[in-house]
Protein backbone atom coordinates (compact mmCIF):
# COMPACT_ATOMS: atom_id res chain seq x y z
CA UNK A 1 0.00 0.00 0.00
CA UNK A 2 1.38 3.32 -0.90
CA UNK A 3 0.04 6.59 0.59
CA UNK A 4 1.58 9.32 -1.13
CA UNK A 5 1.11 13.05 0.07
CA UNK A 6 -1.66 12.72 2.33
CA UNK A 7 -2.70 15.89 3.56
CA UNK A 8 -5.72 15.86 6.30
CA UNK A 9 -6.96 18.34 8.84
CA UNK A 10 -9.63 18.49 11.56
CA UNK A 11 -10.63 21.86 10.59
CA UNK A 12 -7.64 24.16 11.30
CA UNK A 13 -5.91 21.28 13.54
CA UNK A 14 -3.40 19.36 10.61
CA UNK A 15 -3.04 15.76 11.06
CA UNK A 16 -1.46 14.83 7.96
CA UNK A 17 0.56 17.14 5.86
CA UNK A 18 2.08 15.77 2.53
CA UNK A 19 2.71 12.39 4.32
CA UNK A 20 3.86 9.67 2.32
CA UNK A 21 4.48 5.94 3.20
CA UNK A 22 4.82 2.54 1.84
CA UNK A 23 3.06 -0.42 3.98
CA UNK A 24 4.35 -3.96 2.64
CA UNK A 25 1.86 -6.08 1.40
CA UNK A 26 0.63 -9.01 3.53
CA UNK A 27 2.94 -8.48 6.49
CA UNK A 28 1.62 -6.34 9.94
CA UNK A 29 2.57 -2.86 10.12
CA UNK A 30 2.33 -1.61 13.61
CA UNK A 31 1.49 2.20 13.96
CA UNK A 32 3.07 3.99 17.38
CA UNK A 33 2.91 7.72 17.98
CA UNK A 34 1.25 9.91 20.61
CA UNK A 35 -2.13 11.00 21.21
CA UNK A 36 -3.51 13.05 18.55
CA UNK A 37 -1.11 12.01 15.88
CA UNK A 38 -2.79 10.67 14.02
CA UNK A 39 -3.08 6.56 14.35
CA UNK A 40 -6.33 6.43 13.94
CA UNK A 41 -6.93 8.93 11.84
CA UNK A 42 -4.81 6.73 9.65
CA UNK A 43 -7.30 3.79 9.46
CA UNK A 44 -9.92 5.90 8.91
CA UNK A 45 -8.58 7.69 5.91
CA UNK A 46 -7.67 3.78 4.26
CA UNK A 47 -11.01 2.43 5.56
CA UNK A 48 -12.84 5.55 3.77
CA UNK A 49 -14.73 6.32 6.65
CA UNK A 50 -13.66 10.00 6.35
CA UNK A 51 -12.83 11.67 3.14
CA UNK A 52 -8.70 13.05 2.57
CA UNK A 53 -8.37 16.35 1.75
CA UNK A 54 -5.86 15.79 -1.17
CA UNK A 55 -3.06 12.85 -1.82
CA UNK A 56 -3.40 9.29 -2.84
CA UNK A 57 -4.21 5.66 -1.18
CA UNK A 58 -2.96 3.23 -3.59
CA UNK A 59 -3.75 -0.54 -2.42
CA UNK A 60 -1.82 -3.38 -3.72
CA UNK A 61 -3.88 -5.69 -6.06
CA UNK A 62 -4.01 -7.70 -3.48
CA UNK A 63 -5.40 -5.40 -0.65
CA UNK A 64 -8.29 -3.91 -2.75
CA UNK A 65 -11.91 -5.22 -1.47
CA UNK A 66 -13.82 -5.56 1.82
CA UNK A 67 -11.86 -4.16 4.75
CA UNK A 68 -11.79 -5.64 8.14
CA UNK A 69 -12.27 -3.69 10.78
CA UNK A 70 -11.17 -3.84 14.82
CA UNK A 71 -12.33 -1.06 16.82
CA UNK A 72 -11.10 -0.38 20.49
CA UNK A 73 -14.36 -1.70 21.26
CA UNK A 74 -15.69 -4.91 20.06
CA UNK A 75 -18.76 -3.81 18.57
CA UNK A 76 -20.77 -6.78 18.84
CA UNK A 77 -23.95 -6.94 18.08
CA UNK A 78 -26.01 -6.33 21.19
CA UNK A 79 -28.81 -9.09 20.65
CA UNK A 80 -26.89 -11.48 18.40
CA UNK A 81 -25.05 -14.49 19.92
CA UNK A 82 -21.70 -15.23 18.99
CA UNK A 83 -22.33 -17.27 16.39
CA UNK A 84 -24.72 -14.92 14.74
CA UNK A 85 -22.29 -12.32 15.34
CA UNK A 86 -19.96 -13.66 12.95
CA UNK A 87 -22.17 -15.50 10.21
CA UNK A 88 -23.61 -11.79 9.31
CA UNK A 89 -20.87 -11.15 8.28
CA UNK A 90 -20.31 -14.12 5.50
CA UNK A 91 -23.95 -13.82 4.25
CA UNK A 92 -23.41 -11.56 1.91
CA UNK A 93 -20.48 -13.76 0.34
CA UNK A 94 -21.56 -17.25 1.52
CA UNK A 95 -25.06 -18.16 0.57
CA UNK A 96 -25.04 -21.65 1.31
CA UNK A 97 -26.19 -21.88 4.99
CA UNK A 98 -23.91 -25.22 5.77
CA UNK A 99 -20.96 -23.95 4.26
CA UNK A 100 -21.08 -20.47 6.12
CA UNK A 101 -22.34 -22.35 9.02
CA UNK A 102 -18.95 -24.50 8.69
CA UNK A 103 -16.89 -21.81 8.50
CA UNK A 104 -17.92 -20.14 11.55
CA UNK A 105 -17.47 -23.00 13.30
CA UNK A 106 -13.69 -23.26 12.32
CA UNK A 107 -13.39 -19.43 13.30
CA UNK A 108 -15.11 -19.62 16.91
CA UNK A 109 -13.26 -23.12 17.75
CA UNK A 110 -9.86 -20.93 16.40
CA UNK A 111 -10.42 -18.51 18.83
CA UNK A 112 -11.76 -20.59 21.80
CA UNK A 113 -15.50 -19.42 21.42
CA UNK A 114 -17.13 -23.10 20.15
CA UNK A 115 -19.13 -23.62 23.42
CA UNK A 116 -20.00 -20.20 24.37
CA UNK A 117 -21.74 -19.50 20.22
CA UNK A 118 -25.57 -19.41 22.37
CA UNK A 119 -24.50 -16.61 24.31
CA UNK A 120 -24.97 -12.94 24.01
CA UNK A 121 -22.52 -10.15 23.98
CA UNK A 122 -23.40 -8.98 27.55
CA UNK A 123 -22.84 -12.51 28.94
CA UNK A 124 -19.10 -12.61 27.54
CA UNK A 125 -16.14 -10.77 29.48
CA UNK A 126 -13.99 -8.07 27.69
CA UNK A 127 -11.43 -10.56 26.45
CA UNK A 128 -13.99 -13.04 24.73
CA UNK A 129 -16.13 -10.43 23.24
CA UNK A 130 -12.62 -9.22 21.27
CA UNK A 131 -12.10 -12.85 20.38
CA UNK A 132 -15.60 -12.30 19.14
CA UNK A 133 -14.41 -9.85 16.83
CA UNK A 134 -11.45 -11.10 15.90
CA UNK A 135 -13.36 -14.12 14.56
CA UNK A 136 -15.31 -11.83 12.84
CA UNK A 137 -12.81 -10.23 10.97
CA UNK A 138 -11.07 -12.98 10.01
CA UNK A 139 -14.10 -14.65 9.04
CA UNK A 140 -14.86 -11.98 6.76
CA UNK A 141 -13.20 -12.14 3.14
CA UNK A 142 -11.40 -9.25 3.26
CA UNK A 143 -8.09 -8.05 2.05
CA UNK A 144 -6.58 -6.09 4.68
CA UNK A 145 -7.15 -5.87 8.50
CA UNK A 146 -7.32 -2.38 10.26
CA UNK A 147 -6.51 -2.81 13.99
CA UNK A 148 -7.02 0.31 15.91
CA UNK A 149 -5.62 -0.18 19.77
CA UNK A 150 -8.41 -3.30 20.36
CA UNK A 151 -6.53 -4.91 23.07
CA UNK A 152 -6.89 -1.16 24.96
CA UNK A 153 -8.88 -1.92 28.38
CA UNK A 154 -8.21 -5.46 28.36
CA UNK A 155 -6.29 -6.84 31.95
CA UNK A 156 -2.67 -8.05 30.88
CA UNK A 157 -4.08 -12.19 30.75
CA UNK A 158 -6.45 -11.24 28.15
CA UNK A 159 -4.47 -9.18 26.57
CA UNK A 160 -1.50 -12.03 25.47
CA UNK A 161 -4.41 -14.61 24.74
CA UNK A 162 -6.16 -12.36 22.35
CA UNK A 163 -3.08 -11.05 20.71
CA UNK A 164 -1.74 -14.84 20.68
CA UNK A 165 -4.88 -15.92 19.47
CA UNK A 166 -4.77 -13.15 16.20
CA UNK A 167 -1.24 -14.35 15.44
CA UNK A 168 -2.42 -17.73 15.57
CA UNK A 169 -5.20 -16.85 12.78
CA UNK A 170 -3.02 -14.43 11.03
CA UNK A 171 0.16 -17.19 10.68
CA UNK A 172 -2.45 -18.88 8.38
CA UNK A 173 -4.19 -16.45 7.13
CA UNK A 174 -1.69 -13.63 6.21
CA UNK A 175 -3.32 -10.49 4.95
CA UNK A 176 -1.87 -6.83 5.47
CA UNK A 177 -2.45 -5.79 8.59
CA UNK A 178 -2.10 -2.15 10.28
CA UNK A 179 -1.99 -2.55 13.87
CA UNK A 180 -2.47 0.82 16.06
CA UNK A 181 -1.08 0.60 19.68
CA UNK A 182 0.16 2.27 22.42
CA UNK A 183 2.67 -0.53 23.84
CA UNK A 184 5.82 -0.27 22.66
CA UNK A 185 6.87 -3.93 23.33
CA UNK A 186 3.66 -5.41 21.32
CA UNK A 187 5.01 -2.98 18.28
CA UNK A 188 7.93 -4.18 18.05
CA UNK A 189 7.47 -8.14 19.10
CA UNK A 190 4.17 -7.93 16.60
CA UNK A 191 5.35 -6.10 13.71
CA UNK A 192 7.16 -6.87 10.66
CA UNK A 193 7.52 -2.73 10.10
CA UNK A 194 6.73 0.11 12.60
CA UNK A 195 5.22 3.12 11.49
CA UNK A 196 6.40 5.64 14.16
CA UNK A 197 4.22 9.15 13.85
CA UNK A 198 5.49 12.70 15.01
CA UNK A 199 4.05 15.64 14.78
CA UNK A 200 2.41 16.71 11.09
CA UNK A 201 6.38 18.69 10.24
CA UNK A 202 8.09 15.74 11.43
CA UNK A 203 5.26 13.00 10.27
CA UNK A 204 7.33 9.49 10.12
CA UNK A 205 9.90 7.26 11.09
CA UNK A 206 9.37 4.41 9.14
CA UNK A 207 11.10 0.79 10.55
CA UNK A 208 11.64 -2.51 9.09
CA UNK A 209 12.21 -4.82 12.11
CA UNK A 210 12.25 -8.06 9.84
CA UNK A 211 15.46 -6.98 8.10
CA UNK A 212 16.74 -6.06 12.19
CA UNK A 213 15.99 -9.73 13.59
CA UNK A 214 16.45 -11.81 15.72
CA UNK A 215 16.40 -8.98 18.36
CA UNK A 216 18.73 -9.66 20.62
CA UNK A 217 18.55 -6.92 24.12
CA UNK A 218 20.78 -4.42 22.39
CA UNK A 219 18.97 -4.07 19.08
CA UNK A 220 15.77 -3.83 21.21
CA UNK A 221 16.70 -1.13 22.72
CA UNK A 222 18.18 1.02 20.06
CA UNK A 223 14.69 0.34 17.89
CA UNK A 224 12.71 1.52 21.52
CA UNK A 225 15.05 4.58 21.89
CA UNK A 226 14.51 4.94 18.19
CA UNK A 227 10.81 4.92 18.11
CA UNK A 228 11.08 6.77 21.64
CA UNK A 229 12.58 9.46 19.74
CA UNK A 230 10.16 9.73 16.74
CA UNK A 231 7.40 10.23 18.88
CA UNK A 232 8.63 12.09 21.78
CA UNK A 233 9.17 14.84 18.99
CA UNK B 1 -33.65 -21.02 45.33
CA UNK B 2 -32.25 -17.32 45.95
CA UNK B 3 -34.54 -15.93 43.35
CA UNK B 4 -37.31 -17.49 44.48
CA UNK B 5 -37.54 -16.41 48.09
CA UNK B 6 -36.75 -12.74 46.04
CA UNK B 7 -40.19 -13.97 44.00
CA UNK B 8 -41.71 -15.14 47.14
CA UNK B 9 -41.08 -11.21 49.13
CA UNK B 10 -42.14 -9.65 46.13
CA UNK B 11 -45.60 -11.29 46.19
CA UNK B 12 -45.71 -11.13 49.67
CA UNK B 13 -44.81 -7.22 49.21
CA UNK B 14 -47.69 -6.88 46.76
CA UNK B 15 -50.85 -9.09 48.64
CA UNK B 16 -50.00 -7.16 51.89
CA UNK B 17 -50.17 -3.57 49.89
CA UNK B 18 -53.89 -4.70 48.55
CA UNK B 19 -55.01 -5.68 51.71
CA UNK B 20 -53.48 -2.40 53.22
CA UNK B 21 -56.10 -0.72 50.46
CA UNK B 22 -58.63 -2.61 51.05
CA UNK B 23 -58.01 -1.86 55.25
CA UNK B 24 -58.04 2.04 54.78
CA UNK B 25 -60.87 1.47 52.20
CA UNK B 26 -62.84 -0.43 54.73
CA UNK B 27 -62.50 1.90 57.64
CA UNK B 28 -63.03 4.68 56.06
CA UNK B 29 -66.25 3.37 54.55
CA UNK B 30 -67.25 2.31 58.17
CA UNK B 31 -66.30 5.70 59.69
CA UNK B 32 -68.55 7.59 57.13
CA UNK B 33 -71.53 5.38 57.41
CA UNK B 34 -72.73 5.60 54.33
CA UNK B 35 -73.45 3.97 51.29
CA UNK B 36 -73.59 6.86 49.09
CA UNK B 37 -70.62 8.05 50.68
CA UNK B 38 -68.75 5.56 50.52
CA UNK B 39 -69.74 1.78 50.39
CA UNK B 40 -68.04 -1.09 52.10
CA UNK B 41 -65.51 -3.35 49.92
CA UNK B 42 -67.84 -6.43 50.70
CA UNK B 43 -70.86 -4.79 48.97
CA UNK B 44 -68.56 -3.50 46.27
CA UNK B 45 -67.23 -6.81 45.45
CA UNK B 46 -70.97 -8.12 45.31
CA UNK B 47 -72.01 -5.50 43.14
CA UNK B 48 -68.95 -6.38 41.43
CA UNK B 49 -70.04 -10.12 40.80
CA UNK B 50 -73.36 -9.35 40.20
CA UNK B 51 -71.87 -7.07 37.02
CA UNK B 52 -71.28 -10.20 35.22
CA UNK B 53 -74.61 -11.40 35.33
CA UNK B 54 -75.77 -8.47 33.41
CA UNK B 55 -76.94 -8.66 30.37
CA UNK B 56 -75.35 -6.14 28.65
CA UNK B 57 -71.98 -6.34 30.41
CA UNK B 58 -70.34 -8.68 27.78
CA UNK B 59 -71.64 -6.24 25.51
CA UNK B 60 -69.79 -2.90 27.80
CA UNK B 61 -66.38 -4.46 28.16
CA UNK B 62 -66.20 -5.46 24.37
CA UNK B 63 -67.21 -2.26 22.97
CA UNK B 64 -64.44 -0.66 25.57
CA UNK B 65 -62.13 -2.77 24.77
CA UNK B 66 -62.36 -2.82 21.51
CA UNK B 67 -62.20 1.72 21.50
CA UNK B 68 -58.82 0.93 23.34
CA UNK B 69 -57.80 -1.57 21.28
CA UNK B 70 -58.39 0.52 17.87
CA UNK B 71 -56.46 3.42 19.43
CA UNK B 72 -53.47 1.51 20.28
CA UNK B 73 -53.38 -0.15 16.53
CA UNK B 74 -53.55 3.49 15.08
CA UNK B 75 -51.10 4.88 17.85
CA UNK B 76 -48.60 2.83 17.92
CA UNK B 77 -48.59 2.11 14.00
CA UNK B 78 -48.23 5.64 13.39
CA UNK B 79 -46.48 7.16 16.30
CA UNK B 80 -43.85 4.77 15.98
CA UNK B 81 -43.23 5.93 11.83
CA UNK B 82 -43.36 9.33 12.63
CA UNK B 83 -40.60 8.33 15.70
CA UNK B 84 -38.86 6.88 13.86
CA UNK B 85 -38.61 9.81 11.21
CA UNK B 86 -38.42 12.21 13.21
CA UNK B 87 -35.26 10.88 15.09
CA UNK B 88 -33.64 10.24 11.75
CA UNK B 89 -34.51 13.68 9.88
CA UNK B 90 -33.68 16.67 12.54
CA UNK B 91 -36.37 18.53 9.85
CA UNK B 92 -39.35 16.02 10.55
CA UNK B 93 -38.62 16.26 14.55
CA UNK B 94 -38.08 20.07 14.51
CA UNK B 95 -41.53 20.33 12.73
CA UNK B 96 -43.29 17.60 15.46
CA UNK B 97 -42.18 19.97 18.27
CA UNK B 98 -44.71 22.44 18.35
CA UNK B 99 -47.72 19.69 17.68
CA UNK B 100 -46.17 17.72 20.63
CA UNK B 101 -46.27 20.48 23.04
CA UNK B 102 -49.73 21.73 22.17
CA UNK B 103 -51.22 17.79 22.72
CA UNK B 104 -48.90 17.48 26.19
CA UNK B 105 -50.35 20.49 27.31
CA UNK B 106 -54.12 20.56 26.53
CA UNK B 107 -56.33 18.75 29.42
CA UNK B 108 -57.85 15.63 28.41
CA UNK B 109 -61.53 17.38 29.20
CA UNK B 110 -60.81 20.27 26.73
CA UNK B 111 -59.90 16.94 23.64
CA UNK B 112 -63.20 14.99 24.70
CA UNK B 113 -65.58 17.85 24.62
CA UNK B 114 -63.69 19.21 21.06
CA UNK B 115 -63.95 15.69 19.58
CA UNK B 116 -67.78 15.22 20.97
CA UNK B 117 -68.45 18.46 19.02
CA UNK B 118 -66.70 17.35 16.34
CA UNK B 119 -67.77 13.29 16.07
CA UNK B 120 -70.10 10.56 17.05
CA UNK B 121 -70.26 9.24 20.26
CA UNK B 122 -68.32 5.93 19.50
CA UNK B 123 -65.36 7.82 17.82
CA UNK B 124 -64.80 10.51 20.65
CA UNK B 125 -63.11 7.75 22.59
CA UNK B 126 -60.28 6.88 19.98
CA UNK B 127 -59.94 10.07 19.21
CA UNK B 128 -59.30 11.49 22.12
CA UNK B 129 -56.96 8.34 23.04
CA UNK B 130 -55.10 8.89 20.01
CA UNK B 131 -55.02 12.48 20.70
CA UNK B 132 -53.28 12.31 24.33
CA UNK B 133 -51.29 9.37 24.21
CA UNK B 134 -49.73 9.63 20.80
CA UNK B 135 -47.09 12.05 22.30
CA UNK B 136 -45.69 9.31 24.38
CA UNK B 137 -45.22 6.40 22.02
CA UNK B 138 -43.40 9.20 19.40
CA UNK B 139 -41.14 10.41 21.31
CA UNK B 140 -40.27 7.01 22.86
CA UNK B 141 -39.50 6.41 19.56
CA UNK B 142 -37.67 9.16 18.45
CA UNK B 143 -35.76 9.38 21.49
CA UNK B 144 -35.03 5.29 20.65
CA UNK B 145 -34.13 6.08 17.10
CA UNK B 146 -31.53 8.86 18.05
CA UNK B 147 -29.62 7.08 21.08
CA UNK B 148 -28.79 4.57 17.96
CA UNK B 149 -25.07 4.36 18.07
CA UNK B 150 -23.07 5.66 15.17
CA UNK B 151 -20.32 3.80 15.80
CA UNK B 152 -22.48 0.43 15.32
CA UNK B 153 -23.97 1.74 12.06
CA UNK B 154 -20.51 2.28 11.10
CA UNK B 155 -19.54 -1.36 11.47
CA UNK B 156 -22.34 -2.74 10.08
CA UNK B 157 -21.49 -0.62 6.73
CA UNK B 158 -17.63 -1.76 6.84
CA UNK B 159 -18.92 -5.52 7.14
CA UNK B 160 -20.75 -5.53 4.39
CA UNK B 161 -24.55 -5.87 5.72
CA UNK B 162 -27.53 -4.99 3.87
CA UNK B 163 -29.42 -2.26 4.82
CA UNK B 164 -31.74 -5.62 5.42
CA UNK B 165 -29.95 -6.73 7.58
CA UNK B 166 -28.97 -3.39 9.64
CA UNK B 167 -32.63 -3.02 10.12
CA UNK B 168 -33.39 -6.60 11.28
CA UNK B 169 -30.13 -7.48 13.26
CA UNK B 170 -29.35 -3.82 15.11
CA UNK B 171 -31.92 -0.85 14.19
CA UNK B 172 -35.04 -2.75 15.27
CA UNK B 173 -33.65 -5.14 18.51
CA UNK B 174 -32.44 -1.63 19.76
CA UNK B 175 -35.61 0.21 19.24
CA UNK B 176 -37.41 -2.65 21.23
CA UNK B 177 -37.03 -1.64 24.10
CA UNK B 178 -38.70 2.13 23.72
CA UNK B 179 -41.17 0.34 21.70
CA UNK B 180 -42.26 -1.81 24.80
CA UNK B 181 -42.10 1.11 27.57
CA UNK B 182 -43.53 3.17 24.88
CA UNK B 183 -46.56 0.47 24.64
CA UNK B 184 -46.91 0.28 27.94
CA UNK B 185 -47.48 3.65 28.81
CA UNK B 186 -49.50 4.11 25.82
CA UNK B 187 -51.75 1.43 26.85
CA UNK B 188 -52.28 2.85 30.17
CA UNK B 189 -52.78 6.47 29.15
CA UNK B 190 -55.36 4.68 26.53
CA UNK B 191 -57.63 2.64 29.20
CA UNK B 192 -58.45 6.58 31.37
CA UNK B 193 -58.76 8.30 28.16
CA UNK B 194 -61.27 5.75 26.85
CA UNK B 195 -63.35 5.24 29.27
CA UNK B 196 -63.27 9.49 30.41
CA UNK B 197 -64.45 9.85 27.29
CA UNK B 198 -67.13 6.91 27.51
CA UNK B 199 -68.56 8.81 30.54
CA UNK B 200 -68.53 12.00 29.47
CA UNK B 201 -70.10 11.01 25.68
CA UNK B 202 -72.59 8.01 27.07
CA UNK B 203 -72.48 5.72 24.02
CA UNK B 204 -74.67 2.78 24.12
CA UNK B 205 -72.29 0.51 24.86
CA UNK B 206 -68.96 0.98 27.48
CA UNK B 207 -67.61 0.94 30.78
CA UNK B 208 -67.80 4.42 31.11
CA UNK B 209 -71.22 4.91 30.23
CA UNK B 210 -72.02 2.49 32.94
CA UNK B 211 -69.95 4.40 35.36
CA UNK B 212 -71.67 7.77 34.48
CA UNK B 213 -75.58 5.84 34.87
CA UNK B 214 -74.32 4.28 37.94
CA UNK B 215 -72.97 7.89 38.78
CA UNK B 216 -76.34 9.74 37.73
CA UNK B 217 -78.44 7.11 40.22
CA UNK B 218 -76.40 7.90 43.08
CA UNK B 219 -75.04 4.04 43.10
CA UNK B 220 -71.76 4.56 44.25
CA UNK B 221 -71.41 1.06 44.64
CA UNK B 222 -72.03 0.56 41.37
CA UNK B 223 -69.66 3.26 40.23
CA UNK B 224 -66.47 1.63 41.98
CA UNK B 225 -67.30 -1.88 40.92
CA UNK B 226 -67.21 -0.50 37.26
CA UNK B 227 -63.84 0.99 38.19
CA UNK B 228 -63.04 -2.28 39.19
CA UNK B 229 -63.62 -3.36 36.04
CA UNK B 230 -61.74 -0.66 34.74
CA UNK B 231 -58.33 -1.41 36.59
CA UNK B 232 -58.81 -5.51 36.03
CA UNK B 233 -59.02 -4.54 31.82
CA UNK B 234 -56.08 -2.49 32.36
CA UNK B 235 -54.20 -5.30 34.18
CA UNK B 236 -55.54 -7.75 31.79
CA UNK B 237 -54.08 -5.36 28.85
CA UNK B 238 -50.67 -5.29 31.08
CA UNK B 239 -50.38 -9.08 31.30
CA UNK B 240 -51.09 -9.88 27.60
CA UNK B 241 -48.87 -7.36 26.14
CA UNK B 242 -45.83 -8.60 28.68
CA UNK B 243 -47.18 -12.04 27.79
CA UNK B 244 -47.04 -11.91 23.69
CA UNK B 245 -43.15 -9.41 24.26
CA UNK B 246 -41.93 -12.27 26.32
CA UNK B 247 -43.18 -15.20 23.63
CA UNK B 248 -42.09 -13.10 20.84
CA UNK B 249 -38.69 -12.84 22.63
CA UNK B 250 -38.38 -16.34 23.54
CA UNK B 251 -39.38 -17.37 19.90
CA UNK B 252 -36.55 -15.03 18.52
CA UNK B 253 -34.22 -16.05 21.15
CA UNK B 254 -34.54 -19.63 20.57
CA UNK B 255 -34.29 -19.60 16.51
CA UNK B 256 -30.90 -17.74 16.68
CA UNK B 257 -30.05 -20.69 19.26
CA UNK B 258 -31.29 -23.43 17.02
CA UNK B 259 -29.36 -21.70 14.10
CA UNK B 260 -26.05 -21.79 16.25
CA UNK B 261 -26.20 -25.73 17.49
Amino acid sequence: MRIQNLTFAYGSDKIFDNFSVTIPSKKICTVVGGSGCGKSTLLKLIASLIQKQSGEIILDETEMGPVSYLFQEPRLLPTENVYSNVELVLKSSIKDDAERKEKVFYYLKRVGLFQDRTKYPSELSGGMKQRVAIARAFAYPSKLILMDEPMQGLDIKSRQVVLGLFADLWEKDPRTTLFVTHDLRDAITRGSSILALGDPNNPVDFIDVDSMRPLNDEKYGVLETRLLDAILI
Amino acid sequence: MKKLISVIKTYIIFIFSIICILMVWQIASHLLGSDILLPSVFSVLKTFVSLFGNKTFSMDVSFTIYRAFKSFVIIVISSSVLGVFGGKYKAIGLWMNPILTVLKSTPVMSVILLAFIWFQTGTVPVFSAFLMAFPIMYMQMETGYKSLEEEMIQMCNLYGFTKQDQVIHYIIPSLTKSFIIGSKQTLSMIWKVVIAAEVLTVPKYGVGSKMQLSQMQLETGSVLAWTLVAIMLTALGDILFYGITKMIASMSNSKKRSRAL
